[in-house]
């Protein structure tokens, strides 16, 4: 009897715990639909690498490479803040953590002079008040842009960003680009890397099609100080489709006037102050045009820059204390890679050939490498390649000692 | 506490339901929106655009909120292979390749069916996909993933 009681007396009590705890399951939901709702309004990740390599052959004998010999190297430690502050609204920040300068050398290339850095400070923050060694990095903005995204056909860009144009500078980092070494005509800037203006771009979808432009304009090659109101302009298309292959056609253009200029105080109409004088200025028509092409495990990618620079009489910039002529100058590489069944494991063999009159090393060059990627998880990769550079002329002796051999080695994470 | 609680009940309930989860193949998809979203049907290049997020916006301008699931569950796998054509590996790298290209957002990410349908139905302008046998009234559906194949909704069949 005491038993029946107390089970009657049990009931309600079982009810309101079923209840409560419905009503907790209920209010645990909300507050996950709500969490999976939100957009933090800043965002955080990255990538970074890190590795080995080493650079020897002739080049190293002119003093182009800093070292053969092996070396170990931080290669990226970049840090992206995406910032989201309301809707439409996008800012977007890289920076690169690095050792430099220290340990790094400069070339001036109008006296051809190396010149190497030393950060080494004592640390005065130390215990000892100073008696400790320690050497100073520095950040590399990669970029920094605000972005107005009203529409997906148009947005509009304004900062400090990579040039729109190729596969290589779009891909960016070490866990995207399919290569460990850039494409020669990455080293001679033959489109500059970066432009610090205002972009106007966006994408248009012709399902499956899509079409893609930016159109910018820009303080050109001297992107930090333009020196004159010529500003530097550019675009690039670029048609995309994901069937029957993932397939991508670009074309990108650039031109530009750029200008050196040297103050110094002296007299100017009567009077002391400050003279400015135009050192070098040329005017410049760039252009490319890129293949992608994803199907299944291959990957092709294909690239030509081409590039025509005009020196103002009197004002050439110089190499090595020769001044620089004017030139066509000319690149195209092909690279392919296919991802085996095994291991995740994606060997890949590049050739390149590139054009440019350099003054006592060669007006051609021609690039072979090889490569083989491991992706060990999709965030952590590895990258080697191993290489050579070689400089040749069509017309007259080629110069000797104009060769350059590599090979490196990467582990990346992304993050 | 506070915090930790539903986030650990959420993910016990997305294991769960993660194992539990029929085979793959078997799986019957439907790709559900807001009620307010101007869009009836949409095809399989439509939902390659708005999933890989090419296309961020509605034709009538709204933003397009994506929604996802986490990528060890068996509807993302088959939703990621059947609709984009990529294994989880291929899903994975390619999100971290728009990120370092141009940084940018990727889909945001529902632990269960049961949030993913909440999400949708409450949320304007919002996309995602839930189990066929999942769907309620309080979301439209504008395509089905059956058999390995994309099957966009006819028109004027939505609730």
């Amino acid at each position: 009897m005491s038993t029946l009681a107390g089970a009657q007396d049990a009931q309600p009590k079982a009810d309101e715990t079923a209840a409560a705890s419905g009503e907790v399951a209920a209010l645990l939901e909300a507050e996950a639909v709500e969490a999976v709702q939100s957009t933090p309004p800043i965002r955080f990740y990255g990538f970074m690498d890190a590795g080995f390599q080493r650079a020897w052959g002739g080049f190293f004998k002119t003093g182009l490479s800093q070292s053969d010999a092996l070396n170990f190297v931080i290669g990226n430690i970049n840090l992206y803040m995406d910032i989201v502050p309301s809707p439409h609204w996008r800012g977007l920040v890289e920076l690169r953590f690095t050792t430099f300068p220290n340990g790094a050398e400069t070339l001036n290339p109008i006296t051809g002079q190396f010149v190497q850095h030393d950060t080494t400070v004592l640390d005065h923050t130390s215990s000892f008040g100073g008696f400790l060694n320690t050497q100073w990095g520095s950040l590399i903005l990669e970029r920094a842009h605000l972005d107005w995204e009203p529409r997906d056909e148009i947005k509009a860009r304004l900062g400090y960003f990579l040039t729109p144009y190729g596969i290589w500078n779009v891909d960016h980092g070490t866990p995207t680009r399919i290569m460990l070494t850039p494409p020669i005509f990455v080293a001679y800037g033959l489109i500059p890397e970066r432009q610090l203006g205002l972009d106007l771009y966006g994408t248009f979808h012709f399902t499956p099609w899509a079409l893609e432009y930016h159109l910018y304009v820009s303080n050109g090659r001297t992107s930090s100080v333009d020196y004159t109101d010529d500003k530097a302009i550019g675009g690039r298309v670029v048609l995309r489709t994901h069937r029957p292959v993932a397939l991508q056609l670009g074309a990108s253009l650039f031109y530009g006037k750029s200008a050196n200029v040297q103050k110094t105080i002296g007299m100017t109409e009567g009077m002391l102050g400050v003279v400015r004088n135009t050192t070098v200025a040329f005017e410049e028509l760039a252009g490319g045009a890129d293949v992608s092409l994803d199907a299944g495990s291959l990957r092709v990618r294909a690239e030509l820059v081409m590039n025509r620079t005009i020196y103002e009489p009197g004002k050439r910039a110089l190499f090595a204390g020769v001044p620089r002529v004017n030139h066509f100058s000319y690149d195209a590489y092909l690279m392919i890679a296919y991802q085996l069944p095994w291991f995740n494991i994606e060997p890949l063999i590049y050739g390149e050939i590139l054009h440019i009159p350099t003054p006592g090393v060669a007006e051609n060059f021609a690039g072979v490498s090889v490569g083989i990627n491991v992706y060990i998880t999709s965030n952590v990769i590895i990258r080697t390649q191993a290489g050579r550079a070689q400089g040749f002329n069509t017309q007259g002796e080629t110069p000797r000692n104009n060769s350059l051999n590599y090979a490196a080695f990467r582990l990346i994470f992304a993050f | 506490m506070r915090t930790v609680l539903p986030l650990l009940l959420v993910f016990a309930a997305a294991s769960h339901w993660a194992g539990a989860a029929t085979r793959a193949e078997d799986q019957r998809i439907a790709v559900i929106v807001h009620p307010s979203a101007p869009v009836s049907s949409l095809s399989h290049d439509d939902l390659v655009a708005i999933f890989t997020m090419s296309q961020r916006r509605w034709s009538n301008g709204d933003p397009i909120v994506v929604f996802n699931f986490n990528p060890a569950t068996s509807t993302r796998v088959y939703f990621d292979q059947v609709v984009l054509g990529m294994s989880p590996d291929q899903t994975a790298r390619f999100w971290i390749d728009r990120r370092i290209r141009d940084g940018g957002a990727s889909p945001h990410k529902a632990p269960t069916p049961a949030i993913m349908l909440k999400v949708i139905a409450a949320l304007a302008h919002s996309i995602g996909y839930v189990p066929e046998a999942q769907v309620s009234p309080t979301v439209r559906v504008v395509a089905r993933v059956i058999n390995g194949r994309v099957q966009p909704e006819k028109k004027g069949s939505e609730r």
